[in-house]
C-alpha cells in the first residue's frame, strides 16, 4: 500500500537533507584555510585534506547539524501524517501503519468531546515537548562545543 | 605498487565516488521537479 512507517521514515529522512546539508557546510567552512593549506603544502591530497582535516575538525558541528535535524524530523507533522495511516499501538513491522505524537495531535484535536480525551491530547503534547526540547538542547550542546573549539 | 601510487588512487576513488553521488542527488532534484511540473 506505501502507506507505512518505512515511507514516512524515507520522506523525513529526505526533507532534513537540505538542512543537515547547510549545517555541515557551515561547519566545514569554520576549518581555518591555513590549516588546510598547510596540509596541501606538505603534499596531501584533496581527499587527504577531506578526510584528514576537514571532518575531524567540523566533526562535532556537523553530529550538532544531524541532532538538529533529528529534532525537526521528530516535530514534522503534515508529510508524516499523509503517509503514515492513522494506527495507534506499537508496530513490530516496518510495513505497518502507525501514529505519531504530532500527528495524533493534528488528527484528534477537533475530534475531543469530554474533558478526559481533551487532557490527554494536552499531555501527549507536553511529552512532545519535552522530547523536542532535550533532542535540541543536545543540539545546542555540540554546536557551541564546536563554535567553542572554533573561537580558539 | 607504491605508497604514493595507492594514495592517489585511494583520492581518485574518492572523489570519483563523491563526483557520482552529488550528481546522483542533482538528478533525483531535477527529476522531482519537472515530475512536479508534469502533474500539474
Amino acid at each position: 500500500m506505501g502507506i507505512d512507517i518505512l515511507t514516512a521514515s524515507i520522506i523525513l529522512s529526505i526533507m532534513i537533507i537540505p538542512f543537515t546539508a547547510s549545517i555541515s557546510r557551515d561547519s566545514f567552512n569554520l576549518t581555518p584555510a591555513i590549516v588546510k593549506e598547510s596540509a596541501y603544502a606538505i603534499g596531501a591530497t584533496k581527499w587527504e585534506v577531506v578526510k584528514n582535516v576537514v571532518i575531524p575538525y567540523s566533526k562535532i558541528g556537523v553530529f550538532g547539524g544531524i541532532v538538529l535535524s533529528l529534532g525537526r524530523a521528530i516535530g514534522e507533522t503534515m508529510a508524516v501524517a499523509f503517509v503514515l495511516g492513522i494506527t495507534t499501538g506499537l508496530q513490530t513491522s516496518l510495513l505497518d501503519a502507525a501514529t505519531t505524537i504530532t500527528v495524533t495531535l493534528a488528527n484528534e484535536f477537533a475530534e475531543a468531546d469530554n474533558d478526559i480525551y481533551l487532557s490527554s491530547l494536552f499531555y501527549l503534547a507536553l511529552v512532545l515537548f519535552v522530547m523536542s526540547f532535550i533532542t535540541l538542547a543536545i543540539a545546542k550542546f555540540f554546536l557551541i562545543k564546536a563554535e567553542r573549539k572554533f573561537a580558539r | 605498487m607504491t605508497r604514493e601510487r595507492k594514495r592517489k588512487i585511494e583520492g581518485f576513488i574518492a572523489m570519483t565516488l563523491s563526483t557520482l553521488a552529488a550528481l546522483l542527488g542533482l538528478f533525483w532534484l531535477v527529476f522531482i521537479i519537472v515530475m512536479c511540473l508534469c502533474m500539474e
